[in-house]
C-alpha cells in the first residue's frame, strides 16, 4: 500500500504480465489492489495474435487444416473436427461412417486429455504440486495413442475434408479397449487427490461466482456456462455427426463457483469415456478415403455457419466461400474469448491469491483467444 | 456455376417457406420499422437484414420479445466486401433452441450503433473487428486496440491489406 500524507490509502496498480507462470499462457491482467484486494482488472490479450483469419484467406482449403490444429493448441481433433464439417456442409458431402466413428472416438480422447491438463493445472494454481504429475501419466497414454495413429502426439493435421488422412492402425480397436481402464483408473488417482480436499475447497468454493443470467450475458459456454446451472451442451441441442446414437449425460453445477466448474470438468471425462467405450465397440468397416481424392477444392458460393462442442466451450465457424479455392472469410468464435471476458465481473473484490484460481478454472487457451 | 439466376429464383422460394422465418416474420410484425427489414436464410438460419442506424433498437426489441428472446450474442463478425463491409451478428435463444442472424452493411465512413449495453458479450468482440476493419461503434466507449498493439496503423482484416509483404517493427 502507499500512504499519501493524510495516512490515506492509494490504490495500486499491479501487471500480472504476459511472462508469468500461473497466466496459463502470454495473457496479461493489470491490476488496481487495494493491499491484497482487487478493485478493478484490465485483461490485456492479443500477444499470440497470429492472424490465423486472416492468413487462412491465404490458403487452399486443405492446407487451412494445419492452422486450425494450433488454434486451441490443447484440442487439436476437435479443431479439425469443426473444421472439415464446416467445409464438408459447403461442399454438401457425407463421410463414411466409419470415419464419422474415428473421429468421434478421437475427439472424446482429445477431451479427456484436455481436462486432464486441466486437473493438473488448477492443482498447480492452488498450491498442490503432485496432481500435475500424476494428471500426466494419462495423458501421456492418450497422446502416444494419437501418435500411433497420426505420427504426430500434438497438432496431427489427420483429419481430411471428406475423410481421414489414412486409416487406422490395425491394432486400433484392441489400443483403446486396452488403455480405457486405465485412463478410467488414471483419472480417478489424479481428481482423488484435488476434489474433496479441504484445502482444495476452502480455496475453490465460493470464489468467482457467476450467476445464470451473467453468465448467458457474456456468452459464457461449456463448463463455465454449466458450472451456473444451464444445462447447454452443443451435442444435445443441436447433435452433430453420429453424437444422437451415444448415451450420455451433461453434468452441470449449482452454484456457479471454482469448485462447480471443476466438478464439471471431472464428470466430463467420465461421460467422455462412456462415449468412447459405446464407439469402440460398434467401430464399422469400411473406407475412409474422401470422395473428393487428392482434387483442388472449389466449394460453390455461399456461407455456413457451424458449432460443435470444444472441451472449453462452443466453437462456431462462419465461412463464407466465393467459388475459388481459398476461403472468402472464415470467423472463428473461440470459447476461451468470451470465457476471458467475463473476468471483470468474477474478479470483483477478490484477493490476489485467488484471482490465480480464478482464472485458471476458466480454463482458457490463449491460442484460441488471439488467435 | 452454369445459371445463377435460375437457383437464386428456386432459393428464394425455399426461404418463403421455411418455418423458421415465417415465425420470425411474424415475431418481428411488433416492430415499428417492419418495412425495412428484408428476410432471407443464410444457411438455414433465418436472417435479418437492417441498417447500420437501427441496429440497437432492433437488438433490445428481439432481446426483450418473448418469442423470439433473443439471450446470448454468439458472434460477431466482420467481412469485407471491398467496396462496403459487413457486420454480422449471430445471437441464440436457449429456451427456444434458435439461431437468428442479423447482417448489417456499411461503408467505411460510416459508423454502427454498439449492442454492448444489450449483451456484455458484444464488448469484445466490437474492439476486435475496430481493430481489424476500423468500423466505428457508436456507444461503446473503450475502443482500445486488443489483438493488435498500439500504435499499429493499418486494418489487417481488410482486402486491401498487403498479404505477402511485412513490416518492420
Amino acid at each position: 500500500m502507499i500512504h499519501d500524507n493524510n495516512g490515506q490509502t492509494v490504490d495500486m496498480m499491479l501487471n500480472m504480465g504476459p511472462q508469468h507462470p500461473s497466466t496459463h499462457g502470454v495473457f496479461r491482467m493489470e491490476l488496481r489492489i487495494d493491499g491484497e484486494k482487487i478493485i478493478d482488472v484490465t485483461p490485456h490479450i492479443g500477444y499470440l495474435h497470429r492472424g490465423s483469419e486472416k492468413l487462412s484467406e491465404g490458403e487452399q482449403y486443405h492446407q487451412v487444416v494445419t492452422l486450425f490444429d494450433r488454434l486451441d493448441y490443447l484440442a487439436n481433433f476437435n479443431n479439425e473436427f469443426i473444421y472439415c464439417r464446416a467445409v464438408e456442409k459447403l461442399l454438401d458431402i457425407e463421410v463414411s461412417e466409419r470415419t464419422e466413428y474415428v473421429r468421434v472416438i478421437l475427439s472424446e480422447l482429445n477431451r479427456i486429455a484436455s481436462h486432464l491438463l486441466y486437473v493438473g493445472t488448477i492443482g498447480l494454481d492452488a498450491g498442490a504440486m503432485t496432481p500435475a504429475l500424476y494428471s500426466f501419466i494419462g495423458r501421456d497414454r492418450i497422446q502416444t495413442l494419437f501418435e500411433s495413429i497420426s505420427g504426430a502426439r500434438m497438432m496431427h493435421n489427420y483429419f481430411k475434408i471428406g475423410g481421414l488422412r489414412e486409416d487406422v492402425p490395425a491394432d486400433f480397436v484392441s489400443s483403446v479397449n486396452k488403455i480405457i481402464p486405465l485412463i478410467k483408473r488414471d483419472i480417478d488417482e489424479t481428481e482423488k487427490l484435488l476434489t474433496f480436499n479441504e484445502i482444495f475447497l476452502s480455496r475453490t468454493k465460493g470464489i468467482g461466482v457467476i450467476n445464470k443470467e451473467a453468465a448467458i450475458d457474456f456468452g459464457l459456454t461449456g463448463p463455465c456456462l454449466r458450472g451456473s446451472g444451464v444445462s447447454y451442451d452443443v451435442r444435445k441441442t443441436e447433435p452433430y455427426s453420429i453424437y444422437n446414437q451415444f448415451e450420455f449425460d451433461i453434468p452441470i453445477g449449482l452454484d456457479g463457483d471454482c469448485w462447480d466448474r471443476h466438478w464439471v470438468r471431472v464428470q466430463e471425462m467420465h461421460e467422455s469415456l462412456r462415449i468412447v467405450e459405446q464407439a469402440i465397440n460398434k467401430l464399422p468397416q469400411g473406407s475412409v478415403e474422401s470422395p473428393l481424392g487428392r482434387r483442388l477444392i472449389r466449394p460453390p458460393k455461399g456461407e455456413v455457419y457451424v458449432k460443435a462442442e470444444n472441451p472449453r466451450g462452443e466453437i462456431g465457424i462462419y465461412l463464407i466461400s466465393d467459388g475459388t479455392d481459398k476461403p472468402y472469410r472464415l470467423k472463428v468464435r473461440p470459447p476461451s474469448f468470451c470465457n476471458l471476458s467475463a473476468l471483470q465481473v468474477m474478479l470483483k473484490d477478490a484477493w490476489i491469491a485467488d484471482s490465480v484460481v480464478i482464472l485458471g478454472s476458466l480454463d482458457i487457451v490463449l491460442g484460441e483467444v488471439d488467435r | 456455376m452454369d445459371s445463377d439466376t435460375p437457383a437464386e429464383e428456386e432459393i428464394q422460394d425455399i426461404s418463403v417457406n421455411d418455418p423458421g422465418l415465417l415465425s420470425l416474420k411474424n415475431a418481428m410484425s411488433n416492430y415499428q420499422n417492419f418495412d425495412n427489414l428484408t428476410f432471407s436464410l443464410t444457411d438455414g438460419i433465418p436472417t435479418m437484414l437492417v441498417g447500420p442506424g437501427d441496429v440497437n433498437h432492433i437488438c433490445s426489441f428481439i432481446k426483450n420479445d418473448p418469442t423470439i428472446d433473443g439471450q446470448m450474442l454468439l458472434c460477431m463478425a466482420g467481412v469485407d466486401y471491398e467496396d462496403y463491409a459487413q457486420i454480422v451478428y449471430i445471437i441464440y435463444s436457449l429456451n427456444n433452441n434458435e439461431t437468428l442472424v442479423i447482417k448489417s452493411n456499411l461503408n467505411y465512413d460510416q459508423s454502427i450503433d454498439s449492442v454492448a449495453n444489450i449483451w456484455a458479450a458484444a464488448n469484445w468482440y466490437e474492439r476486435e473487428i475496430h481493430d481489424l476493419y476500423g468500423i466505428l461503434f457508436d456507444g461503446n466507449e473503450d475502443m482500445s486496440p486488443l489483438l493488435l498493439y498500439e500504435g499499429f496503423e493499418g486494418y489487417p482484416g481488410r482486402k486491401d491489406y498487403p498479404f505477402y509483404e511485412y513490416d518492420e517493427f
